[in-house]
């Protein structure tokens, strides 16, 4: 029986693209760029915008791959980060600063993720398990989970939507977190076991 | 905030759900607080992580045909430098009048005069290009120096201030930086940027808009940290206003309305 084919690791992939292999950047983005592009149009709620922020990120990865270390954090997460951030400031332009720092280009101290998502046929499992975790929540705790992390607003503000008390709110988002900190933790156990 | 952050406000915080004091609170403590500082950007990772709940959706794939195409006109210089090099020179040697081909020199001499006019068309058409060529490689380099002499600069702690020229010729674009030492020999480090594409830490955006965001970096002896300043209200950090164009940015800085000791900053910034 032949073992599966290992996906080529994104540390290998990164460093072929700071020696200027655009085929390198070019496989990132057939990794990346479907969850990438979902996240953002579920923010941003137009294709055109989407495309474009999506096409700027994986550009400053392009300028920027020697500022990645992979010892500190996922690749992965890293574009879903800053991919996230510039997609609700570019939504809420003026209306509100910054979401949440850029996590300085790719120096942040994270670490590892546990979860891979390097490989596409775990990655689609991944995703497809968590949208049936965030479904199993009740349906208060994920419109407020949703409203915080695709539309970037603050507890205060879901108050305001849903017409709901802001304690209220408070209990649901830290409720749902809990929960979903929960799950990752499980989620994490589980990859480990795979490994 | 004095005490450790809890997992759970971690996860809010990652999530951008908490409000003002609550969030600058967190902000204050992680800011000295290294172990907080994991936890908190290792939630952000994880937080992160719940963009995958979204609908499938696939990008058109003119998106990335698009993404390699400007990759590819942002090595023309690299490129250009390449087959400059690889070239033949082109030249007024006599090195090809040997005897073996004499004759035949002779023969299509007349030849070659036809098509001396077009060729000394083609030859200044390059010189010209060539000329581009230098020019846009000077600015870059040009850029890239002062990059890194503000990056080096920023980061002694002896640095007062830095101040760059924008690059002649080119259309000047603004921005706010801040440098600012605390008493642990650490440096705050606060520039407008846009959530559009960056090249430095002290940035403007390149897409010729007003920016609407500020970034304060901490720097402190063991860790770096990024940090979010809430560049509207003057309460913190400083006012966001950067705006770019003509392939360079202009970040100056000027002291936040909560700081003390702050240091102005201006420095270039290579954006599209």
């Amino acid at each position: 029986m032949t073992a599966p084919l290992q996906p080529v690791p994104d540390s290998a992939l990164v460093e072929r693209i700071m020696a200027g292999d655009e085929g390198a950047l070019s496989a990132l983005y057939d990794r990346y760029s479907g969850m990438l592009y979902a996240m953002l149009l579920r923010i941003l709620k137009d294709t055109g915008a989407a495309e474009e922020v999506l096409q700027d990120l994986f550009l400053q990865l392009w300028r920027g791959a020697a500022r990645f270390d992979a010892s500190r954090g996922s690749l992965a997460g890293w574009l879903l980060v800053i991919g996230r951030n510039r997609a609700l400031s570019r939504l809420r332009g003026k209306q509100r600063r910054e979401i949440l720092p850029d996590p300085e280009e790719f120096s942040f101290e994270a670490v590892p993720s546990s979860e891979n998502l390097e490989d596409e046929a775990a990655r689609m499992q991944l995703m497809h398990r968590l949208r049936g975790a965030m479904a199993a929540l009740p349906a208060e705790q994920r419109e407020a989970v949703e409203l915080a992390y695709f539309e970037g607003m603050t507890q205060t503000e879901i108050a305001a939507r849903t017409g709901s008390p802001l304690g209220t709110v408070k209990s649901r988002v830290r409720a749902a977190m809990q929960t979903l900190k929960q799950w990752f933790d499980d989620e994490s156990t589980r990859s480990t076991r795979r490994l | 905030m004095n005490r450790h952050v809890q997992p759970e406000d971690s996860d809010l915080y990652a999530l951008g759900a908490l409000d003002g004091e609550e969030k600058q609170a967190l902000e204050a403590h992680v800011r000295l607080c290294a172990e907080c500082a994991r936890e908190v950007e290792a939630a952000r990772q994880r937080v992160a992580l719940l963009g995958l709940a979204a609908p499938a959706a696939a990008p058109a794939a003119r998106v990335k045909e698009e993404l390699l195409r400007r990759v590819r006109a942002e090595r023309i210089p690299e490129m250009g430098r390449a087959v400059r090099d690889a070239e033949p020179r082109r030249g007024f040697g006599f090195g090809w009048l040997t005897p073996a081909f004499g004759v035949a020199t002779v023969v299509f001499a007349a030849l070659a005069g036809m098509f001396w006019m077009r060729d000394a068309r083609d030859l200044r058409r390059i010189h010209a290009l060539e000329g581009q060529l230098a020019e846009v490689q000077t600015r870059s380099q040009e850029i890239a120096r002062a990059s890194q002499t503000t990056d080096k600069l920023l980061e002694m702690p002896t640095t007062k201030r830095v101040a760059l020229m924008p690059m002649p010729g080119m259309e000047r674009a603004r921005g706010r930086a801040l440098q600012r030492e605390d008493g642990d020999g650490g440096v705050h480090r606060m520039a407008a940027c846009s959530a559009e594409g960056q090249e430095l830490s002290a940035v403007a955006g390149s897409d010729g808009r007003q920016a609407d965001a500020s970034v304060c970096f901490w720097r402190g002896v063991d860790r770096a940290h990024g940090d979010a300043c809430d560049a509207g209200d003057g309460s913190e950090g400083v006012r966001g206003d950067g705006r770019a164009g003509g392939g360079h940015a202009v970040a100056d800085g000027t002291e936040g309305a909560g700081g003390g000791g702050g240091v102005k900053v201006q420095g270039v910034a290579n954006s599209q």
